[in-house]
Order: C-alpha cells, then structure tokens, then sequence
C-alpha cells in the first residue's frame, strides 16, 4: 500500500513538473550579496506565484528557469529584507539584501493566522528566541518577564512550581479572570506551563481590542501566543541543554535571635517575653540548600516533504524546604508532511508533560518567623514540643506534606489543502487533556493529631479536565498590482469538561501509610469519612473572519468579526458579535519620505475592537437545585437531606463588554539603531459581572451574579531599542520598556442593582477589610485608619479625626493604592567575540503595598506570644507599643522598586576544527540578585498586583529566592 | 428540487449541531429534574423547613441577638487581642450596634431564607407540581414559617410579610408595621395550631408547640406594640392552661436531663432542634465553641478545643443565683441552687483522663466569676456556659438538641399572667413547683420557696426597681442562656434602662428593636428603617 503511494505521488509529480515545463521557459542567473558585497548563501529566490525556486550557492550565485522573461522574483533570506524584482528579460540580475534589523519581516501570530510585522495594524509584541534571556530561566513567564510594554509579571512565590501575577494594561474586570489567553500553537486556552522555555521559539502578545478581538469572549485580557519549535527541513539538528541551579533565600524579616531575645528581656518593658531555655533558629531548622537540574534534548531534521521536531526536557527543581520540589518529565513529537506539490499539508503534534509537584504547609515559613527562637524543637522524650501558638514549625515540615501529580497532555492534528492557489483549506482537531492527583497526608505527630482530634489524616483529590477543539478555517489571498488582500474565515467549537473526585478519611491505626490505606481508617470504619464528586461542562462555538488589504505597502487595513456564543448564558444572551477594524500608514514608503535615508521605518496605526469576558463558574443562569446537610433536618426519629437551590439564578446573565481604542506609531531610525514603538489606548470595559447583594425577600437568597458596573483604563507604553555597536566582534544592545496605566471604576449600580461601593480583602487577623472601591476611584485604594500617634500608655493608636474617642468607618480614608501605574524594564546585550554579557532589570511604581507581617506583629501586644520584628521593640513617639494589630497607615509602604532580575555570561568556544559540533556555549547566570526599594518586606515583587485587593503582602508565603545556574548548551 | 431539500436540511441540521450550546448539568438537578419527581423529592423539599433552624444557634446568629446585650452574657476581647472583631462584640455588650453590624444581616438572611426559600418556594413548587399536600403538612409549614416570623418580630419589628414565591421580575416588597407582622403571625398561628397533630413530636411543630409559641407571642405583646396589648396575657393564660392540661407534657425531675445528650426521653421538652456531630455546619455555637477555653480539651477528652469568647456577666452571676462567692479567688464556696451548677462551667477543671487538675503555662485553669475589663479578659476569667452536658470527645460540630420551647416554659408563663393580674399567691405555688427539683429537700423552705409576698415586691434588678422583680430573677435562674433574656429584660423595662457589670444604660427607647440590616436597605428601596437609625 505505502509502496502505490510513493508511486502515485511521484508521478503526480512528475506531472506538475512536465506542466511547468510546458511553459515558455527563460534562464536568469546572477549574485546575491549583503550590502558588504559579500555573498549570501542559501538565499531563497522563487518565482512570484509558483513553486519554482533555487537557493543561492556557496559563492551567492544563483540560475534560474522562469516561465517567462517578464516573471517576477521574490529574493529572501532569513534576517534580510526581501526584494521582489521583475525579470524584464534580463539574463544576469545581481541583487543586494539589506539586513532587516527592525526584523519588519518577521513573521507575527495574530491568532488564526500569521502576517509580517511590517503589515501590522494591532497592537502586537513580539519576543523571539534570539532575544530570550539566554541563561538562567526555568519558566516561559520568565521569558516574557520584563520584555513587553504594557504587560506586568510579577513572581510572587518562591515555590519551585513558579508561581506569577499577570495583569496586561490595567485591570478590566471586576470578578471575572483577569489572566490572558494563553494560545499553543493555535490551540486556544493551554497552559503556559504545560511547554519547556527550550522548546519556545516565540511568543507574540495581542494586546489591544482590534488584535484580540477574533478571540471573542475570551479576548479581554489579551492574547498570548506560544509558537514553539517547529519541523524544519535540513539538516538533522541535535541540541543539548543542561544546567544546574542553586537558590537562596533573599533576605528574611528582621527578628531577634533567642539570645538578642533574652537580653531584650532584660528590660522591665519587655520582661512579658517567654524564655523556654533553648536556641532555635527556625528558618535554619526549616530551610536547605536546594541544588535543581534541567537537561533538555531536542532532534529535528528532514527533506523538503517531511520534517520533524522531537525533544524531551527532565526538569528536577528544589525548594528551600526538603517536602517541595518541581519534577517534571516532559516530550513533544511533531510531524509535518507535505505532498502533491505542497498543495496537501499533514501536521501532528503530540506534547505530553508529567510533573510531580511536592510542597510543605503554607504557613510554613510564617511559623518559623514568628516561633519563640527560645523554645526547643524536641521535647525530652522526643515528641515536637508544641503550645498554643501555632505549631512547631519542624513538626510542620516533617508530618504534613503534599504532592501534587499532574499530566499534561495536548494531541493535536492539522489538515491543509490548496485546491487553488492562493486559497487553503485546513481543519485542525485538537485535544487537551489535564489530569490532576493531589495527596496530603498528616501524621500521628503532627499538631492535628497532637493538639487537635485527627490521629493522622489523608486526602486525595483527583481532577481531570478534558478538552476538545474543532476549527475549521479557509484562507485565501490574492495580489493585483499594488494591492494586495487576504481572508480568513473559520469556526471553532470548543467543549471543556472537568471532573473531580476527593476522599478525605482520619484517625488512622498508624502512620506509613501517606494516602495509600484510606481503608483502614478510622473515620472509614466509622462511616464518616468525606467522599465527593462532581462535574461540570462548559462549551463555546465561534464563527470568525478576518480581511486584510495592503495598498502599495503604504495604507494597511484589518478587519475582523467574531460571532460567539457560549453555554455560560441563557437564551437571550448566549450569543454575541465581537467586531475590530484597524488601519496602519506606512509613512515610510510614501515617496517623499522613501529617500529620507535615515527614516527606516515609520508606520502609524489605529484601531478599535470588542472583546468579552465570559463568568468563571458555568451554569450561573441556570436554576440549580442540590443535596446539602446544612438543611437537613430530623424527622419521625431520622435524618432527612435536604433538596435547596444551590445558586440564585440571573436569566439576564451576559458577557463583560470591553470597546478599546488604540494608536501607536512604530518606528524605526538610522539603519536600524534605533527602533521602538509607541502605543495609547483607551479601553472601556461595561456590563461587568460582579456578585451583588438583593434583597431577601423576594430572592431566597441574598446574592446574585449579575452585569452592571463599568471601567475605564487609559494608557501608554513605549518601547524603546538601541542598537549601539553592531560590528563583527563587538555588539551591543539596549532596550527597554515602560508603560503607564491609569484606571477608574466608572459605575458600580444602575436601578436594580445598588453598591454604594465594595469593601474588599477582608483581613482575618484585625478583622476589617483592607480595600474600598467606589465609582470614580481607581482600583486598589487602601482604605482605612491614619494614626496619630500612640495614646499616653501605650495600648491603642489614636486615630485621625477620633483622636479622643472611639474610630469608626467615619474616620477612614483613602491610604494609597496597591496596583502599580507604571511598569518599566530594561536590558542591555554586549558581545565581545565569544564572551557575551546581558543583564535585565525591571521594576514596578508608583503604588503601596500593606505590609501585613509589621500591621500584625510589630506591636508588644503578641510579646509574649510570638518572635515579633526587630522594630516592635522600639519606642514609637514616647511609648512603647502595646496596642492590638490594627490596620492603618503605618503599615501601607511605597512599593516602587527596580530589580537587577537576570545577568547572564556566556562564553561560546570555537569548534571549528570538529566537525560534528556546531557550538557549545557556556554560561553562568544569576536571577533575582538585587532590588532597590524602600519597601521594608522581603521582596515587593512577591505581592500580588493583580484582582480587586492589589499590593497585599501576605505573612504567609514562600519566600522568593535568588538563584545561580551554571549552563552547558551544545548543538550537533 | 428533492436533493436541494435533502442538502438544505443537511446544512440546517449541521450548522445546528455546530451551535448546540445548551447546558449538560452533571453534579446538580435542575428545577425540571426535581419537580418531575417532585413527588419522591417532597420529603428532601421539606426538610430545610426545620433544617433552617439550625442556624438560628450558629455564631453570630439569633442566639447572639436574645442573649448579648443582656444582663447575662458577654462576649469581651481577650488580652490577646482575640475576639476584638472589628468592635461588634463591644457594640453588641454597649447597645452601640450599628446598621451595618453582621449580626444584623446574618439574622435576616437566616431567618428570610427560612421564610421564602424553604416554606414559600416548597410550598409553590409542590403546589406546581400537582403534589396534594395533606392539610396537617401545609399547617406545619404555615406554622414553622411563623416561628421565622416571630423572630422578625422580636428582634426587628417592622418587615416585610411575604407568603408568596412566585412574584413578578423586580418586585419589592415593602415593610409593615409591627403591629401588622403582629397580626400576620398571630393570625397565621391562629388558623394553622388546631390542625397540627396533638402527639408529641419533640423535633416538629404539634398543636402544642404552635400554642407554646403563641402563648410567648401574646406575653410579649405589650412590650413590642404598647400597654393596650397588656390583655394579651388573658389570651397567652389560656393557651398555657391547654397546653398543662393536654397532659402531654410533665416536668423533667431531673433539671440537667433537660440539657443532656439523650434530651429526647425528657418529658419536659415540647419542641428542641436536633443537631448531628457528622454534618459539618450549622453547629451549635453556644454550648461549646464559643465559650471553651481552647486549651479545655482534655476536660472532656475533646476532639477540638473552643474559641475562649462567650462568659458570663459576673454581676448577673452573683445577682441572679443563690451561692456564695469567696470574695478575693471569685471561686464558688456554697451553693443552694442547683440550677447554679447545672447553668456554669465554673472553678478549676480536671483532665478526663488523668483527673489531674488542668493548668496552661503555670497559670491553673480555673474558671472564676471575674472579668477584668471587657476589653481586657484574661485566659479562665468568668463563668462559662455549661448548661449542655458536654459529650466526652466533643467536637465543634454539636451532637446535642437545642431546646426551644418546654413545659416549664409554659408554667412560667401562666405564672406571670397570674401575678400581673394579681394573683401572687397562684403565681407562688407554680414558681416553687418548678423550684421544687432544683433543691436539696433537707434545705429549709424559705430557702427552697418563694412566698408570694416576695414575687410581687418592687425589686431593684441591674440597678433598677421594678415590681415582680424577683419573679424576672427568678426566670433568670430557670432560663439563663436559652434565647430568652432580651424578652426577658423588654417586658420589665430593663433592657435599655438597667446597669450591669461593662455595660451603661443607653436610656433610649429605639434600642429595643434592632436595625433593617444597611445592605437590605440599599438593595430594597422600600424597606423602612427602624426609627432611631440611619437608612
């Protein structure tokens, strides 16, 4: 069978071959080199409109059959600007490439498509591989960290599974998900984590409405595009990476050690400390030195027919506690096959990661911050010693840990056909599978079981999520003259289920068993062990279409429509349009600015879209009833479950709405040295989804999830890239970024909905909520006391405006905001030869952050209770503080900060003289080494800045660290 | 023109596959689902209309509303800083609440949920769904919504009175007068008691528990709605004489069964409120979590230790109860009161296990009837409630029945109807009835009795003199702790008028309702607020 095929094709071709050559035929044949004069080897000349191409010899010479003298050629070469040239019955044209250094030719995902970044119209940012951080990055966050105007990531954890906060230009949402879209390889909703950073060859940014827009309702938050490493024919290609990583702790909160503690109880102040005789310095005890390890191998080859690209990444990463680790296991297959004259395109993607993910309690780390460093870890027979005041922060790590088993599996196939040319068909099915397993298991020692009721327990939860995609999409595209037009126009359907299943059992006879004996527990035996299930589906068809027409290279125009609809609402609302337009001036090609020789680029842009955002929860219309004990009652001598509606349904149940208007001018200065773009929108998001309180009666219960409310974000990036030294031994570049976002809840109720405002991020420990949001103010204002001052003895804050008497809501007030306005990152690449050097900063500002750990613990009130901070024992004023943790200004910092992220140095060795090596590169990096700031926590990066209650810090966290990788990369 | 069709419904057919959107729902029923089976589901329908209940006693609920801000109860900051909660504990103590308290809205909600989602609703949809309630099942509902009405009315007064689920898109109820809620209740109680069964039922409302309940409404009548309802007591009177004279009902001899762990086999108990250890929430908070200690574990081999908040107020202690108190330790020395016992966990406590005497960093755990400030309360000061009999191996999740209404109850009630009608000395033969188990029969009895002479004195309580007063201690001393003593304090004017131990009269009359909880107000426009508060 597969010998008829290769018969078949290769007289199908013999056939196309013998009609070309039927044509009237013409020889050209020249040079083509850089403008150096020096040649340029393997440059790509193709004849317009056909098939027929050669690539350029060793000496940059070339010959060419063409179908006529007046056929065109289209001269390219990867980094050089293309030419198109007419024949015009010549026999020898040589031709000069000019280098692309604004890389106007790049090729940029748009989403259901591609387009070159000179035609584009949107707001798109682009990262490629050969701008990545070379050195030093363990997740795909870390490679857009910092490199994209308008786009702020924050690390917020320390945990070994990366954990960030992503917020692109501003918040726009009130209860919805602000995270972007995350889009693998055209396969809509991945996970950013699920794909090695090795195998990432580039991420593209939609950013504003009329890019995002062909996404729909889930377009709001901006899309991010993941290409990773595609086939490509050639030569077999093997590349190796490895590296290996330690990580430290960056600073820890300043407290006093057992022995500062005992002279400080010296002092007739402080006598209420408790000195239980030992030394326990308990983030030591708690913490390692973790040492992590990545190997990565890829293989990719092929002939102008089939190609492939195959790798497979071990990822072993540590934490700073011995229970939490990152251990993954990931590989991904792609085949591409091409036939009958490249009119039938075969594409299979197979990419599978397993990871085992270990961690220790959260609280953690705040436990051994705030553990008396005077009390043992062992009583004399052994057991932890514990006491009221939270538990032993060793006993913590060594009798309660948790692993958490996932598996991510994307399959995905592609099918295209150009029946004619110029037009493709394609269909794509794509399935996503996650799979989930979390195990916790506590033990007969730890201070459940101790101090609480629960002799050892174990939990399994397991998830399972279940994507499925069809698209199926048309392309065409046709050129006349100066004009130039292309259309897109597809429909996708999408349908995501997820299934979960939990058991929880304690009391068990003894330990050992972790999670793998659920049986033999005694909660099990006595029937009251907790088992659940559920299950839920949510589903989304979209019919989608885009133009694109090109006048001359000069006047560019996008349009695009989406029509959507989605489970998530009823009938009336279930399906909505999702229009954008945008138009770019590509000033630079206007004939009197074509000779201005120092003008490389000069293009403006503007455009309008709408985009959506779907609720996070399905079945929010839906009226729902459900099984709950909490209603159960007692009836002729047994319990009877009790059937209650499980949600208070809203029929009128819609999308957020946002309209954004954007223009930018992206330009390009002195042969490339300078480039950069410059972008202002106005993003206006309405009907936003947010839990309202009704009144009770009518409704049976007093919330419902309803669209009402409407923001506003208003801003502008630039990025900015200097090319400074460009020679063959020296090159030097810098770049950098900054953008600036300002954002204001226009409303809050309309007739049937009332808020006067939203007292939000309730703070458990002094109990008052930490934000206020009310129409007119930003999001993220601080809202609550200023103090004056201690009173006379110490005991409590007197507070602005009730200096005398008792505060209340009266005398609160607005104390800062916790979201940044303005983000701004730099970096600069230097090579010498074969040293190369690159460091990367980025920062946050303008905005505050609550310091929690000072708000609860920098008082002498918790003296006798915990290790309160080093600043707790000075005088504020004349008195020393004894009053109870309050939530005022004193606590709200500036959070500004600008942090030295990454410095990478790497040394590429000469291997000329073996044959089988292309390169080996060695590298040293560091990641997180310095930040300037006045904030007095840890870290301000690691404070979430995204949602309605920014610029938290939280006491409870895992720490961020700083890390140095020694790399090896060799490519065969 | 046939293969046109064919291919026309072939596209039709498949563009409608394509935009299939409607829901699959797994792990929930929809109101279709349940209906058309409505006539197996009823049972699972009915069962929040006494399965709401349970949350009258969580915290922060009704219990909190009839108990703090009393003469007997007091929920202080620890010197910890515990239970400073944003100052609603202070407010509560200080008559300060404000309209935006939780209490407030917590109370509403869980009443209101009561009333339209699990009487209204059922009674609509089994009515949609063709299911033929019998008459004695619909009077049960009617009735128990009327017990979450008659919370309304006590603690708010003026609301909404609603009986129907079904109303039109954007409808909004609007209040009534007390007197009108009043009316709605009485009346509803009214048309619904006689068809109710007459066996006990202890965990649903009979004929008996909707008089009980009645009966209460008619005694505080004159407190809510103004002295010409004072001839309510004629009313309340009858209906204690029915429910005595049903002979359903006998006084429990042993006053601490009444509170224990198999308080079902009490004869006393004319309604009680179960509770089951293995269902997560609602709890009842009172009796354990909120007012252990969280290092009193091991007084009952606990499986979880409580919040240290809820003590007694030491002055209604020491007012209230007949002992004697060493003045300096604040320990008990003597007790003739055996309900003084029964009602407190007080003095040093004891590990269940070891029987050693419990202590926590040298300090010994030793309950006194002593509170420092009621900002300032140190670990074991004051007394706590133990009037529940505390299972060993306790969880916060509560085995034991809540007691709503019992027979005792009743006699009291007809007491106090006959000694402010004059009759001091029938008054006197039922309160020393009731007294009778409470005393060791070797006491003398001007110490186990009350004369008439007594009961009918102008006495001063919380520093007030008010007539029967001894009848209110009285009352104190049979009932502390059972969602009684704000009615209690309102019918003898002390509420806002007397002083106690942490706590200074306000004198102000618009405290003797609560306020419209302020999120109802801004999400209802036409809701009314209370008089003396801020809409």
């Amino acid at each position: 069978m597969k010998h008829i095929c290769s018969k078949l094709i290769l007289l199908l071709a013999a056939v196309l071959c013998a009609l070309s050559a039927a044509a009237q035929p013409a020889t050209v044949k020249g040079t083509v080199t850089d403008r150096f004069a020096r040649p340029l080897v393997g440059v790509s000349i193709i004849e317009s409109g056909t098939t027929n191409g050669v690539i350029s010899a060793g000496d940059g010479t070339y010959e060419i059959e063409v179908s006529s003298p007046q056929a065109m050629l289209d001269f390219s070469f990867l980094g050089m600007r293309s030419r198109t040239e007419q024949v015009g019955g010549r026999t020898v044209l040589d031709i000069t490439l000019d280098e692309d250094a604004l890389g106007l030719e790049d090729v940029v995902v748009i989403g259901y498509g591609s387009a070159r970044k000179e035609e584009i119209t949107t707001s798109v940012s682009r990262v490629k591989a050969d701008e990545f951080i070379k050195g030093g990055v363990s997740t795909p966050m870390q490679l857009l960290q910092g490199r994209v105007a308008g786009l702020g990531i924050a690390t917020t954890s320390g945990d070994p599974g990366g954990d960030y906060s992503v917020q692109l230009r501003g918040l726009s949402t009130l209860a919805a998900s602000s995270s972007p879209l995350i889009v693998i390889d055209g396969i809509v909703g991945g996970s950013l984590n699920s794909v090695s950073p090795e195998d990432i060859e580039s991420i593209d940014v939609l950013k504003d409405g009329s890019a995002a827009a062909i996404y729909g309702t889930r377009g709001t938050n901006g899309v991010i595009l993941v290409t990773t490493k595609r086939p490509q024919a050639g030569k077999c290609t093997v590349e190796y990476h490895g590296y290996v990583r330690i990580d430290r702790m960056i600073d820890n909160e300043k407290y006093p050690s057992a022995e500062r503690l005992r002279r400080l109880k010296e002092n007739s102040a402080f006598s209420a400390i408790n000195d239980y005789g030992a030394s326990t310095d308990w983030v030591d005890r708690v913490t390692r030195l973790p040492v992590s390890q990545m190997h990565y191998v890829s293989a990719s080859g092929g002939n102008d027919r089939s190609s492939y690209v195959a790798s497979v990444a071990y990822d072993d990463r540590r934490g700073i506690y011995k229970t939490s680790f990152d251990r993954s296991l990931a590989a991904k297959i792609a085949v591409s096959h091409s036939m009958f004259d490249d009119r039938l395109r075969l594409m299979f993607n197979i990419h599978d990661r397993v990871v085992k993910h270990g961690y220790a309690p959260d609280d953690l780390y705040s436990q051994a911050v705030l553990r008396n460093p005077t009390t043992p870890v062992y009583n004399a027979d052994g057991s932890y010693y514990e006491n009221s005041n939270g538990a032993n922060p060793l006993e913590l790590l060594n009798e309660n840990y948790g692993v958490n088993k996932y598996n991510q599996l994307t399959m995905n196939g592609k099918v295209v056909i150009e029946p004619v040319r110029g037009l493709k068909l394609s269909a794509m099915l794509a399935y996503q599978n996650d799979y989930n397993q979390d195990e916790y298991t506590t033990t007969h020692k730890a201070y459940n079981a101790t101090m609480g009721s629960e002799k050892g327990s174990a939990r399994i939860t397991s998830g399972h999520g279940d994507d499925r995609t069809v698209e199926i999409q048309a392309d065409y595209g046709h050129r006349w003259g100066l004009h130039s037009f292309s259309a897109t126009l597809g429909y996708s359907y999408n349908k995501y289920t997820y299934q979960q299943a939990g058991m929880y059992a304690y009391d068990f006879p003894i330990d050992g068993f972790g999670v793998w004996n659920i049986g033999s527990a005694e909660s099990t035996r006595d029937g009251v062990s907790t088992l659940s299930s559920n299950k839920w589906e949510r589903k989304l068809a979209g019919f989608y279409g885009r133009v694109n027409y090109n006048y001359d290279n000069r006047y560019l125009l996008m349009a695009s429509l989406r029509y959507e609809g989605s489970d998530k609402f009823g009938k009336n609302n279930r399906w909505g349009w999702f229009p954008s337009v945008s138009v770019g001036w590509r000033m630079t090609n206007e004939p009197w600015l074509r000779n201005v020789r120092w003008i490389d680029e000069l293009k403006l842009r503007a455009g309008y879209g709408v985009t959506g955002t779907e609720p996070s929860d399905p079945y929010q219309y839906v009226a729902l009833y459900n099984f709950n004990n909490s209603y159960m009652s007692y009836t002729d001598g047994k319990w009877v479950s009790g059937i209650v509606p499980s949600n208070n349904p809203n029929d009128d149940l819609k999308w957020e709405e946002k309209h954004e208007f954007n223009i930018g001018l992206d330009f390009g200065f002195l042969d490339g040295r300078i480039s950069g773009s410059i972008d202002g929108y106005y993003r206006y998001t309405k009907d936003l989804l947010y839990t309202y309180t009704v009144p009770t009666p009518p409704n049976i219960s007093n919330t419902m999830l309803a669209n009402v409310g409407s923001i506003e974000n208003t801003g502008v990036e630039l990025a900015l890239n200097f090319a400074i030294v460009r020679r063959r031994d020296i090159d030097f570049t810098v770049g950098g970024n900054m953008s600036y976002n300002a954002n204001t809840l226009k409303k809050l109720s309309n007739d049937r909905y009332h808020l006067e405002y939203l007292n939000l991020g309730y703070l458990d420990h002094v109990q008052t909520y930490s934000h206020r949001l009310e129409e007119g103010w930003a999001i993220g204002n601080f809202y609550g006391w200023r103090t004056v001052g201690l009173k006379s003895n110490g005991t409590a804050w007197r507070i602005k405006g009730a200096e005398n008497s008792t505060a209340g809501e009266e005398q609160k007030t607005v104390l800062g905001n916790g979201m940044p306005k303005m983000f701004a990152a730099f970096h600069a690449n230097f090579r010498y030869k074969r040293f190369d050097l690159s460091v990367s900063f980025h920062g946050a500002f303008k905005y505050q952050i609550l310091n929690q750990y000072r708000m609860k613990y920098e008082t002498l009130a918790w003296l006798s209770s915990y290790n309160i901070p080093s600043s707790a024992y000075e005088k504020v004023g004349d008195y020393y503080n004894y009053a109870p943790s309050t939530y005022c200004d004193r606590y709200i910092e500036n959070g500004d900060y600008l942090k030295l992220d990454n410095l990478v140095l790497g040394y590429t060795f000469n291997v000329d003289k073996v044959s089988f090596i292309r390169s080996i590169r060695l590298y040293v990096a560091g990641k997180n080494l310095a930040t300037i700031t006045k904030y007095k926590g840890i870290d301000p990066e690691a404070v979430s800045i995204t949602g309605l209650t920014p610029g938290v810090d939280n006491y409870v966290k895992y720490p961020t660290l700083r890390s140095y990788t020694v790399g090896l990369n060799i490519v065969f | 023109m046939k293969k046109t069709i064919v291919i026309l419904a072939a596209a039709v057919s498949a563009f409608t596959a394509c935009t299939n959107l409607e829901p699959t729902i797994y792990s929930n029923l929809t109101l279709d689902q349940m209906m058309d089976d409505a006539k197996n589901n009823s049972g699972y329908m009915l069962a929040p209309v006494y399965g709401q209940m349970r949350w009258f006693n969580e915290d922060r609920s009704v219990w909190d509303l009839y108990e703090l801000g009393t003469d007997a109860w007091v929920v202080p900051i620890n010197t910890d800083g515990g239970w400073n909660d944003n100052g609603i504990w202070q407010r509560l103590n200080k008559h300060e609440w404000q309209e935006n308290d939780p209490h407030f809205s917590n109370v509403w909600s869980h009443l209101w949920y009561g009333i339209s989602s699990c009487c209204n609703r059922v009674l609509y949809q089994l009515e949609s769904a063709g299911i033929e309630l019998d008459e004695a099942t619909v009077a049960e509902i009617k009735v128990a919504r009327a017990h979450y009405y008659y919370h309304l009315l006590s603690l708010f007064g003026k609301v909404p009175v609603e009986t129907e689920y079904n109303v039109p898109d954007g409808y909004m109820p609007r209040s009534h007068s007390r007197k009108d809620v009043y009316d709605f209740v009485v009346g509803e109680i009214r048309g619904n008691m006689d068809k109710l069964s007459e066996e006990r039922t202890y965990s649903r409302f009979n004929k008996w528990a909707a008089k009980h309940m009645l009966a209460r409404i008619y005694l505080n009548a004159e407190s809510w709605l103004g002295e010409e309802y004072a001839s309510k007591r004629d009313s309340c009177l009858i209906l204690c004489n029915e429910i005595i004279a049903s002979g359903k009902y006998s006084l429990d001899g042993d006053y601490g069964h009444i509170f224990s762990l198999d308080n079902v086999g009490s004869p006393e108990i004319i309604f009680a409120i179960p509770y089951d250890e293995t269902t997560k929430t609602p709890v009842l908070h009172c009796i354990y979590a909120k007012t252990f200690h969280w290092a009193g574990k091991p007084i009952y081999a606990a499986a979880s230790a409580g919040y240290n908040g809820l003590r007694a107020v030491p002055s209604y202690v020491a007012d209230t109860f007949d002992a004697e108190e060493d003045a300096v330790t604040h320990n008990c020395v003597s007790y003739n009161d055996r309900r003084y016992v029964d009602t407190y966990l007080m003095g040093q406590q004891y590990d269940y296990n070891t029987g050693e005497p419990l202590e926590l960093n040298g300090k010994p755990y030793n309950h006194t009837n002593f509170i420092t400030s009621p900002v300032s309360a140190d670990e074991f000061e004051g007394y706590r409630f133990g009037k529940y009999e505390i299972k060993i191996g306790q969880k916060w999740e509560t085995d034991q029945d809540w007691v709503v209404y019992r027979l005792s109850e009743t006699l009291m009630m007809k007491a106090e109807c006959l000694l402010r009608a004059g009759d001091a000395a029938g008054a006197a033969d039922i309160v020393n009835d009731v007294r009778s188990r409470s005393f060791d029969k070797s006491l003398p009895e001007s110490v186990r009795m009350l004369t008439a002479a007594q009961l009918s004195a102008d006495v001063a309580v919380d520093g007030v003199t008010v007539p029967y007063g001894e009848f209110l201690n009285e009352l104190g001393r049979e009932f502390t702790g059972e969602a009684m003593r704000r009615e209690q304090l309102l019918r003898w004017g002390v509420y806002t008028r007397g002083a106690w131990w942490g706590h200074t009269p306000k004198n102000d009359d618009h405290l003797k309702v609560f306020p419209i909880p302020a999120s109802e107000c801004i999400s209802n426009p036409n809701l009314e607020q209370n008089d003396g508060y801020v809409k």
